[in-house]
């Protein structure tokens, strides 16, 4: 990693206003919703009510997600207006994405035994935690963030190369290679098993190093390809 | 250090470049004309390794030019190209850190010299700001080659001037190729040293500014006295009103001065006009 690579996660970071917006709007609403929660609670207004919020942290996901659209389709011009160079873009996202998923991977441990913790107190019902639903935080904070991180990293780089090929023939055809799969792996029991191994291997792995290790290899693979679709990607 | 060999570049049933052929040894300021849709933009991409030639070959420096193998001296920028909405103060940082050689200290002279606020925020920039924060930009950048696309889009004439003075100026302190793509021809014909014009696609003609003020001028006088002067020059364009005519001449030849003719120097823009044959008067 060069000092340009760190030039373009830094521009990157500090310029994704849109995946700001969508995460903040929605994570303030929930907060606020957990503040009304906790006022009506103490003067003994609906106590104990039920819940099924998706958990604060994991509205950082859409951070990330979001994060991975803007920056191959509204970034890349950008950068080369500046006089950035191709490989230089591959490097500093590759960067980005690590420093998102790592970020929002800490913030989502450290709220889930905090703040997550002291809201539950107010409700009768459960909160929907990726770390809870997953199994990852069942071995621990630290391994729960390193499963996490794999995960989310995986996830950026196969949003932003897919955002990458849109408008091109192979993006097409990548698209309908996926609807595909979902739509005729899911009804076919044997089908579906592969679905499931696959979903296993990459979420619900029992082997942790598995999991970590399958997340970081496909990362690594599907990020590769971004090397060629930005070689040749007109400006 | 630029080589074009029979360069065509083809978007669908369109030909923007059309077997082109062109050879730019050594550095100058080059200005590059063409009416709208002659394949001005296409070329510069197509010189800058944004996009692949359809047919052909593109040399510059001796490496092969495609998207695949862009040329890494070699920096192309539109008039209207979007830039991250950041302070100008920002911008021109990281443009620093993205760039080898970025000149820092000339990029700050420029945007002191034209007044540009950098506190404000790209997007508050006026659209004739925006360009001239772009072609800072683009100056600053120690490529061999700059390519600049209809820098002066929303000038007005004293930010034309200034942006003269900045070409100029960033040409003596780094000599290298630097490609003008514009209309405003009289204007940039002060400090530019060579043309091409580009016509459907092709090269029309690559010269010096000097050769045309030596070879073009206008001959005008009545019709029936200047036919029989010009028959044996290249005339280039001819407008008639009346009985009188002016022709419109390159050729190192000149006419004859005689009473009733007057000869005049031809504008740029009056070459370029006749040249490209966009004399509707002379059809």
């Amino acid at each position: 990693m060069t000092n340009k690579s760190l030039t373009v996660a830094k521009t990157n970071i500090t310029n994704v206003k849109l995946a700001y917006m969508y995460t903040l709007i929605p994570l303030g609403i929930v907060t606020l919703q957990d503040i009304v929660y906790i006022i009506l609670y103490q003067f003994d207004i609906f106590p104990g009510a039920e819940s099924a919020n998706a958990a604060t942290g994991n509205y950082l996901y859409l951070f990330l997600i979001v994060s991975a659209i803007v920056i191959p389709s509204m970034h890349f011009h950008r950068f080369m207006n500046l006089g950035g160079k191709r490989k230089d873009f591959f490097m500093g996202n590759a960067l980005t994405y690590v420093i998102m998923a790592a970020v929002i991977s800490v913030i989502g441990v450290i709220l889930y035994f905090t703040y997550e913790k002291m809201v539950l107190t107010y409700y009768s019902g459960e909160t929907l935690n990726t770390l809870y639903v997953f199994g990852w935080i069942q071995h621990g904070a630290v391994i729960a963030f390193f499963q996490q991180f794999a995960f989310l990293l995986l996830l950026a780089v196969s949003i932003h190369t897919l955002t990458a090929i849109q408008g091109k023939w192979y993006g097409w055809v990548t698209d309908a290679v996926i609807v595909a799969v979902i739509s005729v792996f899911t009804p076919i029991a044997p089908l579906r098993s592969a679905l499931v191994w696959f979903f296993n291997l990459i979420i619900f792995n029992s082997n942790i190093l598995m999991q970590i290790g399958a997340c970081l290899v496909l990362s690594a693979v599907i990020y590769s390809l971004n090397q060629a679709i930005f070689a040749r990607k007109a400006i | 250090m630029i080589k074009f060999s029979n360069v065509s570049k083809v978007y669908g049933k369109v030909t923007a470049v059309n077997h082109m052929n062109l050879s730019i040894p050594k550095d100058g300021l080059y200005c590059l004309l063409g009416r709208n849709g002659a394949g001005k933009t296409t070329f510069m991409k197509l010189l800058a390794g944004h996009i692949a030639a359809t047919d052909g070959e593109i040399i510059v420096n001796g490496n092969h030019i495609s998207p695949g193998h862009m040329p890494e001296g070699v920096n192309f920028i539109e008039g209207n190209s979007v830039q991250f909405n950041m302070k100008v103060s920002s911008l021109i940082d990281t443009a620093a850190k993205l760039q080898e050689g970025f000149d820092h200290d000339f990029a700050m002279k420029m945007v002191r010299q034209f007044d540009l606020n950098l506190n404000k925020k790209y997007k508050q920039l006026s659209f004739g700001m925006k360009t001239m924060l772009t072609t800072i930009l683009a100056l600053a950048n120690q490529s061999k080659i700059i390519l600049l696309d209809e820098p002066t889009l929303g000038f007005d004439a004293i930010m034309r001037n200034q942006f003269n003075t900045l070409l100029y100026e960033s040409y003596v302190q780094h000599p290298r190729i630097i490609i003008v793509s514009t209309h405003l021809i009289d204007e940039i014909a002060k400090v530019t040293e060579r043309l091409i014009i580009i016509e459907s696609g092709s090269i029309l003609m690559e010269t010096g500014i000097e050769e045309i003020d030596e070879k073009a001028y206008r001959v005008s006088g009545l019709a029936n006295v200047i036919e029989p002067m010009i028959s044996s020059l290249n005339c280039i364009g001819k407008t008639t009103m009346g009985s009188v005519m002016s022709a419109y001449i390159y050729d190192k030849k000149r006419v004859t001065p005689s009473e009733g003719v007057a000869i005049d120097r031809m504008s740029l823009q009056d070459f370029f006009i006749n040249i490209v044959g966009g004399n509707e008067n002379d059809k």
